[in-house]
């Protein structure tokens, strides 16, 4: 901003010195002053007051047309940075958006998964669970059975058995 | 000697006594074979040996060898059934299922006798190959297993 300023003041010296020499040029006075006459220098002074005056104008409108320039340029430049200001905010609330979407998403998902392997761990722990309480009951029923039974009633248990074995063939096949 | 052998340890031992005999049998001892073994052999053994001794039945050292390989391989030819039950057996209820065995075989056989309380009361029989379950925890075991 500061550079533009002073390269604006710059510009606007060097046209003010270039239309003076203009002037000079077109009113053939020369730049150094020699010495004149009494009625020369009141032509002079009379030409000089008009030079000052018309120098005075065409830098006041050089001014104007520079500043008006600029400050069109400003306002472009204010434009742009506010479009692409708007641009750049709605990109990113679209994104942000995005990401917030996805992210529900994923997290929807793991919870949903997570809460189905929940589930299997906990229905297979209590299969196993269950499983093994019924093992323990069988097994300790089975030793509370055989004990309970006395060697007589074991005999003939055995016996019994035997006479099944008999009935099913399974001695009867073996003979031989 | 063979009718009474009714269980497979005893007959793991008459095989054992064999081995013994056929090691002393070539080695030169004083007095009969029977006094050398009898400290060393089941007292089944001892009194078999001794009966021989005593018909003259006893084959003379040279033959002794293979009158001994002829006994093991008579005795391994012996039917064997595995019998599990729930208890300990006691020695003349072995006896008792071994005869009941043997009259319903209608051969001479050996039981191995083993016990598994799990089974609650009853028989598992092993024989010639075949099993079959006839214990209580068989029967029980599906309504156990619903309870």
């Amino acid at each position: 901003m500061v550079t533009l300023l002073a390269l604006t003041l710059a510009l606007n010296i060097i046209l003010a010195f270039l239309v003076l020499i203009a002037i000079l040029k077109i009113a053939k006075i020369p730049l150094v002053k020699k010495p004149e006459s009494a009625k020369n220098t009141k032509l002079t002074k009379k030409l000089e007051i008009r030079l000052e005056g018309e120098v005075e104008k065409l830098i006041a409108a050089a001014g104007r047309r520079i500043d008006a320039k600029l400050s069109e340029y400003f306002q472009t430049l204010v434009d742009d940075a506010q479009k692409k200001g708007t641009e750049l905010t709605g990109f990113i609330e679209k994104q942000q958006e995005s990401i917030v979407k996805e992210t529900q998403f994923l997290v929807a998902r793991d919870i949903a998964k997570l809460q189905e392997d929940l589930q299997k761990y906990r229905a297979d722990k209590f299969a196993r669970i269950d499983q093994q309480v019924k093992d323990m009951v069988y097994d300790i029923a089975k030793q509370v059975l055989g004990k309970a039974i006395d060697v007589s009633t074991h005999e003939d248990l055995v016996k019994a058995a035997l006479e099944r074995a008999k009935k099913e063939n399974l001695l009867e096949n073996a003979k031989h | 000697m063979v009718d009474g052998i009714f269980a497979a340890d005893q007959l793991a031992r008459i095989r054992d006594d064999i081995r013994t005999i056929s090691a002393m049998a070539f080695k030169v001892g004083a007095g009969s074979l029977s006094s050398q073994i009898k400290t060393k052999v089941g007292p089944s053994m001892y009194l078999y040996i001794l009966s021989l001794e005593k018909e003259n039945r006893l084959p003379a050292a040279a033959s002794l060898g293979h009158f001994l390989s002829e006994l093991a391989g008579f005795l391994d030819a012996i039917d064997k059934i595995t019998l599990t039950l729930a208890f300990e057996p006691s020695v003349d209820f072995q006896k008792e299922i071994a005869l009941w065995l043997e009259k319903n075989l209608g051969t001479k056989v050996v039981c191995d006798f083993a016990v598994d309380e799990g089974i609650i009361g009853g028989l598992v029989i092993e024989y010639h190959g075949k099993y079959k379950d006839f214990s209580k925890a068989q029967e029980i075991e599906p309504q156990m297993r619903r309870a």
